[in-house]
């Protein structure tokens, strides 16, 4: 089923054909790109993926992983959207928070647990990582 | 006293903070989720006079989410960083999750979860509040 979402502001909007897998990210460059405790990201295949309207901005860093990480946000309202790997070009990484239908969202896994901070409110009964997610989902 | 340090994610705005981080609301409200792209802002309220700016390459861009109320943000990587309202001019909100990892703070409430996603499990014993805090 598609999938829509977008921006604060409404400038930039985004459909994607099917969500896949959710988790939690607790590293620290998920925690300064959101702002927040953690980032709550969902796979989506980049061929299904869409721009529907704007032009996010963009970011590169290599993350806690070493993996090159680009991260796209409105430039307009500074909404996180969604991240694309070097290491994966098949895949999306869409800020869940960002959706216009939240409740499509099941987060099965948290990730870099050893780097959250004393005051995140997570779930204690999902799996558990202390560094990157490896081959799941 | 005590000061904590922050940084958005590519280090353009540094800023310091002096003091107890108390009183942090988790608001889930609409506008939370979709400025921080994530379940919900974590947001500390802090006297004007306590916040200090270390860097600033000129990169910090705001977004009126709601009338007198402006979201700051990095705009080399999109980092939020702060709002302010025009209505409580003596403070500034900053978002925690741009404090380095050793911060400690007080949370005391989760605010706005009558908008929050069934997804965001709240499994702490602290108070909530459908819109506002008390």
């Amino acid at each position: 089923m598609t999938a829509t979402g977008g921006c604060l502001c409404g400038t930039v909007t985004f459909e994607c054909d099917e969500l896949g897998a959710a988790g939690y990210c607790h590293c620290e460059d998920c925690r300064r790109c959101t702002g927040s405790a953690f980032n709550v990201s969902v796979r989506c295949a980049a061929s299904g993926f869409r721009i529907l309207s704007g032009e996010p901005a963009s970011f590169t860093k290599s993350g806690d992983s070493g993996c090159e990480l680009t991260r796209y946000f409105c430039q307009s309202c500074g909404s996180p959207l969604f991240t694309s790997s070097l290491r994966d070009p098949a895949v999306i990484y869409v800020k869940a928070g960002v959706l216009d239908d939240p409740e499509t969202v099941r987060p099965a896994l948290q990730a870099w647990t050893r780097s959250k901070v004393v005051w995140a409110n997570i779930p204690s009964d999902i799996e558990s990582f202390e560094e990157g997610r490896g081959s799941t989902a | 006293m005590t000061a904590v340090s922050g940084q958005c994610l590519c280090g353009a705005f540094r800023f310091t903070v002096e003091g107890p981080l108390e009183n942090v609301r988790l608001c889930h409200c609409d506008f939370c989720r979709r400025g921080n792209g994530s379940a919900y802002s974590a947001n500390c309220r802090v006297p004007v006079e306590r916040f200090s700016v270390v860097r600033d390459d000129s990169a910090l861009r705001h977004f009126e989410s709601s009338p007198g109320a402006r979201r700051h943000f990095c705009g080399t990587c999109g980092s939020p960083v702060f709002a302010k309202v025009d209505g409580d001019p003596d403070h500034i909100r900053i978002r925690l999750g741009t404090l380095d990892r050793e911060a400690a703070a007080e949370i005391v409430a989760h605010v706005w979860v009558g908008s929050k996603a069934s997804r965001d499990l709240i499994s702490d014993d602290l108070p909530q509040f459908d819109e506002r805090a008390a």
